[in-house]
Formats: C-alpha cells, structure tokens, sequence
C-alpha cells in the first residue's frame, strides 16, 4: 500500500504548518496511504476564467485578421502554441482554422480559377475562418442576396465547381455550399402532389354533383 | 502593494493577504481582481510558478472572505474562527483582520522537535506519550493525526477523530479547521463516509458544520444509496444546535442537484418545498441556482419519457445528468462539447425529435437551456442576443419566401367548400323545418280548426319564412362552429400539419441554421405578426402555432450556436 517510509512521511508532514499547508497536508497523506484524491485541483475562479478565454479569443482573433498574409508554418506554430484546455468551442474554432490553413493553396488556386465568381470566392474565404456566429451572419446575408444580389448565378456556379474541382475546400462547409449550388431548386420547391390532387378531386366531385344537379332540373 | 524596489512584498504573506494586495479593510471584488491581474500580469505562472501560487492562495484567502460576507460561510483557511457570533459575522472584516495569522511559531517548535524524534524513537511509543498527556496543544493533536495513519494503519477515522478532538479543545484554531476542512474535501472514506459526517456533526454544532462537509455530502450521495444518506442527514441535523436557516437553505440548493439522481423522491419533493419556502433569504447566485436546480428536478420527472435510444437524446440525457454529477468546471465543459456534438449532427437531432410526437419535451429543452446559459456564465462565454431588428425583417423576410412558395390553391379550394356546406346545411335544414311546419298548418286547417288570422295564405307564408328565419339564426349561432367549422378546421390542421412536417419544418430549421437566432425569438415575431394581421395568412397562423409545440426546433435552435 506505501511506498514512503512510514517515518519519513510522518517527519515530512510535522514538519509543514497545517494553517499554511493543509492542502499539501491532506495530499501527501493521500498518497501515503493510497487513497484515491478527491480534489487534486481546485476550481478555477470563473473570473479567471473568463480571464483566459478573453486572452484566446484575442489570439484566435489575431491569427484570423494575418490568416491570408502570415507564411504558412508561422500559422501552424501559433495555432499549436494556442492554450485552450477546458474551452472547447474555442478549440473547435482552431480546428476550424487549422483545416482552412491547410488548405490554403488550394483555396488561392479557386481564387485564381477564371470559372470561379471573384467576389463569392473572397467572401467564403472570410466565411471559412470567421467564428461561427459572424460565419453564420454572412452566410444569411450572402443567401438573401444582400451582398450577391446580381451575382447569386455566379455564386451558384461557383458552388458547384467547388463541389466537383475542390472536393477538399467543398467539405469544409459542405452543407452550406450545397445549398448554394441547389439554390434555384430551393426557391422554387415542388409542390406537394397529395395537395395538387386534393385540388383535382375536389374539382371533379363539384364538376360531377353539378351535372347531376343540372340533369335532375332537366328531367323535371 | 509594492516596496520601495518596487516588488511585491512578500514578507507579508501569508499573514497578511491584505497588506500584501495593499488594499484596505473595507476592499471589495473588483479591487481584488484588479490588483491580482496587475501582479499576474507581472509574475506569470509559467516563468514564476512559485510567486504565482504565491499571489493564488493570498487571493484564494480574500476571495473566500468575500464569499463568506455575502453568504455568511467562513472560509476556515482565512476567515474568522469556527464557532462566531452571529453579531460576528455582521463585521467579518474586523475579524478577520484580527484573527488572520494563527500564532503557530512557538508550537510549530513542539513539533519540530516530535520530528526530530522520530529519528530515534518509535512512532507508537511517541503516539503514546502524546495520548496520554493532560493538557495537550494544538500541534499535540495536529502531530497525534499524523501518527495516527502509522500507529492505526487500517483505522481510515483516527486522522480525522484527532484533528475533530483538536477543534472540540480549540474551537478558534484556525490550523486545525484548514486542515479539517482540506480533509474533508479531499479525502474519500468509503464506506466510514456516513461516521466521519456523524462526528463532524458532534463537534461542529453550527452553520459552519455544512460549509465543512459540503463536499463530503456529494461524495456521500453518489455512493450511498438514497435513503441512507437522507437518514444520515437527518441524524447530523439532529445534532445541529445553532444554525440560521439561510446557511441550510444555501447547503441544500448546492446538493440538490447531486441529489437529484439518487435522493428518494420524498426528500427531493420535501426539499425542494423547503428551499421555495425560503427563497427569499437566497442570495441571487443561490437564487439563480434554485431556479436551476427546479428546472432539473422538472426533468428529472420525465427523463424516462425523453430517453427512447436515438443516441441524439440519449446525448442530451447524458449531457443533463453529467451536469448534476460532475464538478462546475468539467460540467460546464461537459455541456459545451455536447452543444458541439449536437450542432454537427443537428439533422439527426431534428429527426430524433419528430413534431407528431405527443410527449412535452419542455422539461428537457428548458433544463439544457438552464444547463447551457450557467456554463456559459461559468466558462466566461459572452453572448449577445441578436439584435430585435435583424430578427424582425430575416422573419418577415422568410415569411415572405415561404409564402411566395406556397401552394395557396388548398386553403381557397377548403374555404370554398366550406361556404359550400354551409350553404348546402343551412338550406336542408331550412327545407327540413319549413316542410314540418307547412304540414302542421294544413293539418290543423284540414281539421277545421281556425287559424289566428284573417288570411291564412299570410300567415302560412310568415310562419315559413319566421321558421327559416329562426333555423339559419340557430345554425349560424351554434351549429355551424359544432359542425362544419369544427370539421373543417380538424381537415385545414390536417392539411397545415403534413404541409409543416413535409416543407415547413424544414425550411424554418435551415432559417434558424444560418441567422442562429434563439426560437424563442423567432415564435414571438411570427406571433406579434399574427396579431398585427401583417401579412396574415393560413400559414403564418399554423406556422405561428406549430413553432410553439416543435422542441425539436429548439434544440437545434440552441445547438446551432455552435456550428462551425
């Protein structure tokens, strides 16, 4: 069960000031005895917490604004070097980076693709490394056509070479570009057939129960 | 703060965390955070791990005398003695100015020398010697805890027997009271949990007694089975001499929530009964607490109708239950991966919770919504609601596109047969009270009787048209909304329930995908243009409803905060 010796576990615990090291105290004496410890570490204040994440965000921010101008490896080593133990959507918001950045060339080479739309191109790079919310924000916009108001055509054809040329850039926000690509069919979706033939019948019974009316006025 | 080299001076520590900070007795959170950044700043825990947990345990001390001013806890590492007035704890500054550093210097000598002893003599024979001794110090039972683990090696209640001892002789011994505390946070006993909260309770009469053994009483409710922590409780309460109820409402909103899934239902019934009772003397974090607290006690009573197997569900059960169970911190950590999780399968969480379903899911949205806002608060994650504006022209604005693309023929054609019906009913009853009546008055003028007019040909016409009259007033007023108006709006609901489930439902989860806007939003705009008639259509008004009763919607609503 021990692997200290007794004496010198109990010299080592005399030796230190409950009032200053009780929490030293209680984990030594875990250890000696091999009992589990409860509470190795104690809760972070919220308020640092809070702390350390304004710091992340601000980095995060910063690798975001040098994105397309920092060399690639200087990229890497910032996103490696970020601390976001115990945030994970922030984690996921570098992972988000880290996958745009490898696929960096790939996106400049669809940037210079004479058959992509210029302007799509340079909003979806935004899109790709903007936090969820703004992405979201900007994908609405481009949608509704507030920014692409004459360009949904392009933004369409473009969608569609990302889907077919650039399957890895088309899976970074596959479901989104998707949509852009089926755009025309979205706005104008088939209309239920169950409701076209209720229409049907109904016209029918009324065109019938009409003529029998007419008949039985007639025979009388 | 700083000496005139311009260091901290950490002379100071760890009497005086006041002085240390240089701020003055009547200091409050902000000032504290404010000296801590600037010195955290300066000595990061990276390149000065030592100065830093320096600076962390003296702000630890202030911290948890904050604490102990608002909630009325004692922090027995730094604030006043165990066993206060309650005219004490009016001033706990005063105090704990005056009570800061326990006087160990000359004891701590004692024990020293029982060290250096230990090089030389046995651990039973000093144990011994310092049992039997009449009149015995502080350090005296600080030292007898210690040897207890080597002399007692398999009695896991000796250590903690000691130290209470130690507290019963020197109940204003701040030492002790850290250390029991620390132990008490720490240490699991197994199954001797219940007898070491049982001598606590003998020892520790007081409020403070559930401020000690907070911790303890999770791990006790984990492990042991519902009843007999509620007897064991029961038991300590009854050794309780002086204690305020606000101490024992704010003990039994914090373990609530552990409680919640393994306590028998009477206790949480009654506690929950108890802690609504006394609500008011809840500070407003407690409060806030509280509320959450009823938000998953509410869940807890339909978790099994929740629960179906479709992993999505099982996520969100999981997700509440980890939040009862786990530490703030992990919970709150907990939640977000599973919002994460939720978010990047959101099409399988629409599905897993399908509109027809008749179970009210609005115990379990409301406790993860709950759960998610307080790990937010937690983690320091800053949201902004959306801006009223934005959501109220992207609403009418895809109110609009799903208008435009509907098919409006269904609801013109229904409205049409409906006139039809009604015309159709009104004249067959018309027809079927007219010919009764008619019949009637021939009969009774075949029968030679005298009619109440001078012309009866007059009178047989007005009679007809005050029955028809009388019979379209009838249906118009009461058998119209029990006949076809009832039967055409199961038809129209019918019609607007498979329209939502096939397109609608669809439509608004990919709205609520791209702008992140909270449901809850969304259904009051849809519902205020309902009311105004802007725009008013059959499918604003069934849209309007069904949003209401889709917490599949919701979910996703929430989780789509997340995506990425």
């Amino acid at each position: 069960m021990t692997r200290t010796d007794p004496r010198a576990h109990a010299q080592a615990l005399l030796r230190l000031n409950p009032y200053e090291s009780a929490r030293l105290i209680v984990e030594q004496r875990s250890r000696y005895l091999g009992l589990e410890n409860q509470a190795s570490t104690p809760p972070c204040p919220a308020w640092e917490l809070r702390h350390r994440r304004r710091g992340a965000e601000h980095a995060l921010q910063e690798l975001r604004s040098a994105f397309w101008s920092s060399p690639l490896p200087e990229i890497h080593s910032r996103l490696a070097a970020l601390d976001l133990d115990g945030m994970p959507d922030l984690a996921a918001s570098a992972a988000r980076l880290a996958a745009a950045a490898a696929l960096r060339p790939e996106i400049e080479r669809l940037y210079d693709d004479p058959r992509s739309s210029v302007e799509f191109v340079h909003e979806l790079r935004q899109i790709f490394i903007l936090p969820p919310a703004p992405a979201s924000q900007k994908k609405a916009e481009l949608e509704q056509g507030r920014s692409l108001s004459r360009k949904s055509r392009a933004a369409r054809k473009t969608a569609r070479l990302i889907r077919k040329y650039y399957p890895e850039i088309h899976r970074l926000d596959a479901e989104w570009l998707d949509q852009i690509a089926s755009t025309r069919q979205r706005l104008s979706p088939a209309k239920d057939p169950r409701e076209s033939k209720l229409f049907w019948s109904c016209l029918i019974i009324c065109m019938i129960i009409g003529r029998i009316i007419l008949l039985l006025l007639r025979s009388h | 703060m700083m000496n005139e080299r311009g260091e901290p001076r950490w002379e100071l520590l760890p009497h005086d965390p006041l002085g240390f900070f240089g701020l003055t007795g009547s200091f409050d959170r902000k000032a504290l955070k404010q000296r801590y950044t600037e010195l955290i700043r300066r000595y990061k825990p990276e390149k000065y791990p030592d100065e830093f947990q320096k600076i962390r345990a003296a702000f630890d001390q202030l911290d948890a005398w904050l604490r102990l001013g608002r909630e009325q806890q004692a922090d027995p590492a730094a604030g006043p003695g165990l066993f206060m007035e309650q005219d004490d704890l009016q001033e706990p500054i005063d105090h704990f100015i005056c009570a800061l550093p326990a006087p160990l210097q000359p004891e701590q000598e004692r024990v020293l020398h029982l060290a250096t002893r230990l090089e030389s003599e046995e651990p039973s024979q000093l144990y011994q010697e310092l049992e039997h001794r009449q009149r015995k110090s502080v350090q005296d039972y600080y030292a007898l805890a210690v040897l207890s683990d080597l002399v007692e090696p398999g009695n896991r209640l000796a250590f903690p027997r000691w130290v209470l001892e130690g507290i019963k002789a020197f109940p204003q011994d701040r030492a002790l009271a850290a250390l029991l505390s620390e132990t008490l946070r720490q240490t699991d006993f197994g199954d001797d949990n219940a007898a070491v909260l049982l001598q606590v309770s003998q020892v520790i009469t007081t409020d403070q007694f559930y401020y000690y053994t907070e911790p303890l009483w999770r791990r006790v409710i984990k492990r042991e089975p519902g009843a007999d922590f509620v007897a064991v409780l029961a038991q300590c309460e009854q050794n309780l001499r002086d204690h305020q109820i606000e101490a024992r409402v704010a003990f039994y909103v914090r373990i609530l929530r552990v409680a919640l899934w393994h306590a028998p239902d009477p206790w949480i019934t009654k506690s929950t009964a108890y802690m609504k009772e006394h609500h008011d003397q809840l500070s407003d974090e407690l409060e806030y607490e509280m509320e959450l607290n009823l938000q998953l006690a509410r869940y807890r009573g339909v978790a099994h109708l929740f629960r179906d197997g479709s992993p999505e569900r099982e996520s969100i059960d999981g997700c509440i239950r980890a939040y009862c169970e786990l530490e703030e911190e992990q919970a709150a950590e907990h939640v977000l991966r599973t919002q994460l999780a939720l978010a990047a399968e959101r099409r399988s969480l629409l599905d897993a919770l399908p509109f027809d379903e008749v179970k009210d899911h609005s115990a379990a949205y409301e406790a993860l919504r709950w759960i998610t806002h307080a790990s937010h608060v937690r983690l320091g994650i800053d949201w902004t609601p959306p801006d009223r504006d934005a959501v109220w022209n992207d609403t009418i604005r895809f109110m609009k596109a799903v208008n435009s693309q509907e098919d409006h023929n269904t609801w013109q054609l229904l409205a049409l047969l409906k006139h039809i019906l009604d015309f159709g009913m009104l004249f067959f009853l018309a027809v079927g009270v007219a010919i009764p009546a008619a019949l009637m008055i021939v009969l009774v003028a075949t029968r030679g009787l005298r009619l109440p007019a001078e012309n009866p040909d007059v009178f047989l016409i007005l009679s007809l048209v005050a029955a028809i009259i009388c019979t379209s007033v009838l249906y118009l007023a009461v058998l119209r909304k029990r006949t076809t108006t009832r039967w055409f709006g199961m038809w129209e609901e019918r019609i607007a329930r498979r329209k939502y489930r096939r397109r609608w439902r669809i439509q608004v989860f990919w709205f609520l995908c791209r702008t992140q806007y909270p449901l809850e939003d969304v259904r009051s705009t849809l519902s205020t243009i309902e009311q105004q008639s802007l725009g008013s259509s059959k499918t604003v008004t069934w849209l309007s409803r069904f949003l209401k009763q889709d917490f599949g919607l919701a979910f996703c609503a929430l989780a789509s905060r997340y995506q990425c």
